[in-house]
């Protein structure tokens, strides 16, 4: 159990636990919040590349992620306390509190800007079949587990998943992009859901 | 699981895959804040959902991120304080100047000497940056001896470096090194015996101290140590 905890920190600070100069991003949280700048700044080399993708997926505009990674790495610097390395990993902590950030943000731009629509004519479908993509999901047991069970998903359901959770887009989007009706997007994604807590033993 | 947890952990995995509307994710983490069920079913979906991240390619930020980041959160160096300042500061005594904060810690640090009165009268010290600022760590001077010493907030210090205490009795012209003193929350007890208007520095120096004895790094924090009346 113990050890599995330290590959999952190991992995998550860059893949292959080879990063990081002996800093676990756990550890970095934890000198975090007891103040350590130097901490924040080797944090902030590490995941900034992979958060800022993160962002830019949802809000698909440079400035509005820049604004918020801005903002969760302030929240990461006051919350840094509250991160339990029993509970989870930091990565996911991380992930999370960005891409919250960013759905804020790009949900805001939507009611501000009537028929604002993030750009749909990149082919992110793609993205979901890169080797590339799939050797970095596959990076941990966490991420393998995933992907295998992603992989007993029927295609639909697991390309909305996909699609929801990298392009932050929301059940009335996906309708309109796949074509079907809302009530049959909603309950395929609860479907989908359901089937990957089963599959990962949930 | 029951109809209504079933419903739960599904509107709680919606929310973290991000297909809810804005209000009804609002309403859901707002409702998390004091259901910790949920907050343990959204935490739950976070570990599970998150290393879909990784599908997609990183990407550099903005060169000036990081300073903005450093400026929003407040980190970014402060201009120096004019000399005069710091002057007006040490002419006018510890206690008038001290902030709020620092009445607030006289104040109870008093009603504790008034319950419990010390076999006699107890120094301390609030140590802030040089040339003035807020307390940074506290020390007081034990009646049976012993300094304890204590940050009064997390205190940021790079990797390999500590804080080193440092002791200038009045009248003396030089400094003693008292100890480490750790940079988080956790008090120290250092093997000391001082009088009333010593000085206290505090300086910044590699994880096991200035090797020769005397201060080798930067000068950071000062405090006098004063009769608590």
């Amino acid at each position: 159990m113990e050890q599995g905890m330290v590959r999952r920190q190991a992995d998550a600070a860059g893949g292959n636990g080879k990063e990081g100069g002996g800093a676990l991003p756990a550890d970095l949280l934890r000198r975090i919040a007891e103040g350590d700048r130097a901490a924040f700044r080797r944090l902030y080399d590490l995941f900034a590349p992979r958060l800022y993708g993160v962002a830019l997926r949802i809000v698909r505009e440079r400035g509005l992620a820049a604004d918020a990674l801005q903002d969760a790495f302030v929240q990461i610097l006051s919350r840094s306390g509250r991160f339990d390395p029993a509970r989870g990993s930091a990565e996911a902590w991380l992930v999370s509190l960005v891409r919250y950030r960013a759905l804020d943000l790009v949900r805001a731009r939507r009611r501000e800007v009537l028929g604002f629509e993030p750009a749909g004519d990149t082919p992110h479908d793609a993205l979901l079949e890169e080797p590339d993509a799939l050797a970095r999901l596959s990076a941990d047991e966490d991420g393998a587990a995933l992907r295998t069970c992603l992989e007993t998903l029927e295609a639909d359901r697991r390309r909305l998943i996909e699609l929801a959770f990298i392009e932050g887009l929301s059940q009335a989007e996906l309708a309109a992009r796949f074509r079907l009706p809302l009530g049959t997007v909603k309950s395929s994604i609860r479907r989908g859901l359901l089937k990957l807590r089963e599959c990962l033993g949930r | 699981m029951s109809e209504s947890a079933e419903e739960r952990d599904l509107a709680a995995a919606e929310h973290v895959l991000g297909v809810l509307d804005a209000a009804s994710s609002e309403a859901l983490a707002r409702a998390a804040e004091t259901d910790p069920a949920l907050a343990a079913a959204i935490a739950a979906w976070e570990q599970l959902l998150a290393p879909l991240a990784r599908l997609v390619p990183p990407t550099a930020p903005p060169g000036d991120l990081w300073p903005r980041i450093e400026r929003a959160a407040g980190l970014a160096p402060a201009a120096a304080r004019p000399n005069a300042l710091v002057r007006a500061w040490r002419s006018l005594g510890f206690w008038r100047v001290a902030t709020a904060g620092g009445f607030a810690l006289a104040a109870a640090l008093a009603g504790v000497i008034v319950l419990r009165p010390p076999p006699r009268p107890m120094l301390m010290a609030s140590i802030m940056p040089m040339g003035s600022g807020k307390p940074m760590f506290v020390a007081e001077m034990r009646p049976g001896g012993g300094l304890m010493v204590r940050a009064l907030a997390p205190m940021p210090v790079a990797q390999g470096k500590a804080f080193e205490l440092w002791a200038k009795p009045a009248g003396a012209r030089t400094m003693t090194a008292l100890g480490m003193v750790p940079a988080s929350g956790r008090r120290v007890r250092l093997a000391a015996n001082l009088g009333e208007g010593t000085e206290l520095m505090i300086s910044l120096e590699p994880a096991g101290g200035a090797p020769g004895g005397a201060p080798t790094g930067p000068m950071l924090y000062e405090g006098r140590l004063t009769r608590l009346e």
